[in-house]
């Protein structure tokens, strides 16, 4: 997995974190065509990505960009949920197709009201 | 206009009838939607005056055994010299987001470790670009257009059809590395490192043979060549001093230097500031008077050594990993941002602040080190450095 910058989704974020096309190039999952086949999955799928406990669903998209045999997010509080400071941009996880939709926003920031 | 969308600090922006003209996606968009999403103050999650905000944040800094000052990389030197001030003043840890993104490479520049240059430099002389662990083509959009591929230097007046050479190494294709006269793609940056090394010494590398070759011939031909290091070098290269010894061969046989892609505006102006004042670049304790790994702002949030943080133009819930930034909510949070984000979401303190260099003047330091001056047409009064005045005063 690789997590890169993209001006698209950074030009959506001006338009504040919580805009809907923000979060929809943010809760993307990128492959390249040519691999979906190996990770038996179709666009459009929802896959849960986890590691170490931790997990965040996205969707799947293509991409001819992503990394032969790997899968490219985008810098952003998905990305975040399950990357390490150790391994900010480049990591191994585990990908698994998923019923349902993407994690919300408003899922995520509940795990961090004060408790 | 100057623009603040990244690094590149573009000074050649204009605004004609409403229109954003010569910037790019990024900066466009940043500059068309300045009014909106912008923040609040908020204390407690209630709205509140600008006046109690502040109140509210200097008490909290002032009653504080341990704070912890984050951020500063897209406001002015100006604004971060005040909050160096207002760190040593109250003891406080100091880190900006280097620590996880240019700052070795930033470092290694300032000790004079690895030689740099200036962007201006670039555009004039370079025949030879590598980006390596960077994608310009969306970081920043206008690097290759101002500076190191498709302009006519002063010695490059064929420009890239014929004076210059663009080369990729990166983990992936990418919009930049398909402009790419020659593009390697990396499982390793540490082997590929040492292929170059080791080719440059004339001996034969036991990796990346085809690839390393190719480039180090091309590399043998350029008359000045620069390596533009991004984040997946930053994270992709374990040994740093790989980078030095690269450098170093490369001065053997041309003339060779390092720029790193720092995105935010201002973070190399937090670095040489810091660096000025004590010596350091980042991760600094002012209690402890040094720079240590487990000062930076991940490790002290994670140990709970503070009682308060205060974030000034960044937006860690959203940009940091959740090991890290899950920490935020368990002391007091005080954000001085110009608008939401979703640090402001959680935070207990919000103060609103203006665009730096958009929205009130000063300085800042380029991506390659070179100041650039703000003079907007309009100053607005409620900036960072009005803000942090106002929170000295109280402590």
């Amino acid at each position: 997995m690789v997590v890169v910058r993209n001006a698209f989704q950074m030009e959506r974020a001006d338009h504040g974190k919580r805009d809907e096309g923000y979060i929809e190039l943010s809760s993307s999952i990128f492959f390249r065509k040519e691999d979906l086949k190996d990770f038996d999955l179709s666009e459009g799928d929802t896959v849960e990505i986890s590691r170490d406990g931790k997990a965040i669903r996205m969707k799947v998209k293509t991409d001819d960009t992503a990394p032969e045999g790997g899968a490219m997010i985008f810098n952003s509080i998905y990305a975040s949920q399950v990357s390490t400071m150790d391994d900010f941009k480049r990591f191994n996880a585990k990908i698994k197709k998923v019923e349902g939709n993407p994690t919300k926003l408003d899922e995520i920031l509940r795990k961090f009201e004060k408790k | 206009m100057i623009c603040t969308g990244c690094a590149c600090l573009c000074e050649d922006i204009e605004i004609k009838d409403g229109r954003v003209l010569n910037a790019c996606l990024r900066g466009s968009s940043l500059i068309r939607n300045l009014n909106g999403n912008r923040a609040k103050a908020r204390v407690d999650g209630n709205d509140s005056t600008v006046e109690k905000a502040i109140k509210t944040a200097s008490e909290l800094i002032q009653s504080a055994e341990s704070p912890v000052i984050y951020g500063l990389d897209t406001t002015t030197i100006e604004a971060q010299s005040l909050a160096i001030k207002m760190a040593e003043k109250v003891e406080a840890y100091l880190d900006d987001s280097s620590t996880y993104c240019m700052g070795p490479f930033v470092e290694m520049i300032l000790k004079g470790e690895v030689p740099s240059t200036t962007l201006d430099e670039v555009r004039e002389k370079a025949d030879m670009t590598i980006y390596w662990g960077a994608d310009p083509f969306h970081s920043h959009p206008r690097h290759m257009s101002r500076f190191t591929y498709y302009p006519r230097g002063k010695f490059r007046q064929k420009g890239w059809e014929e004076d210059r050479y663009l080369a990729v190494i990166d983990v992936r294709d990418s919009h930049t590395s398909s402009l790419a006269r020659k593009k390697v793609i990396v499982r390793d940056d540490d082997d590929f490192m040492n292929a170059l090394i080791t080719l440059l010494r004339g001996e034969t590398p036991s990796a990346y043979l085809k690839d390393s070759a190719e480039l180090v011939n091309r590399i043998k031909k350029s008359e000045f060549g620069v390596i533009i290091g991004g984040l997946g070098l930053r994270y992709g290269l374990k040994n740093l001093n790989l980078l030095r010894d690269l450098m170093k061969e490369l001065n053997q046989v041309s003339e060779f230097y390092f720029i790193p892609m720092g995105c935010h505006p201002n973070m190399r102006g937090f670095n040489e500031t810091l660096y000025e004042r004590t010596g350091e670049i980042n991760r600094y304790s002012f209690r402890d008077g040094r720079s240590d790994p487990e000062y930076s702002f991940s490790s002290i949030v994670k140990s709970g050594k503070n009682d308060v943080v205060v974030v000034i133009g960044s937006d860690p819930v959203s940009s940091l990993p959740y090991d890290i930034s899950s920490y935020l909510g368990r002391s007091k949070l005080i954000v001085v941002d110009p608008r939401e984000t979703l640090t402001t979401e959680i935070a207990d303190v919000v103060i609103p602040s203006s665009y730096s260099g958009l929205e009130t003047g000063g300085t800042m330091k380029r991506i390659d080190g070179v100041e650039i001056e703000f003079k907007p047409e309009k100053e607005e009064e409620l900036n960072d450095v009005y803000i942090l005045e106002r929170l000295m005063e109280g402590v």
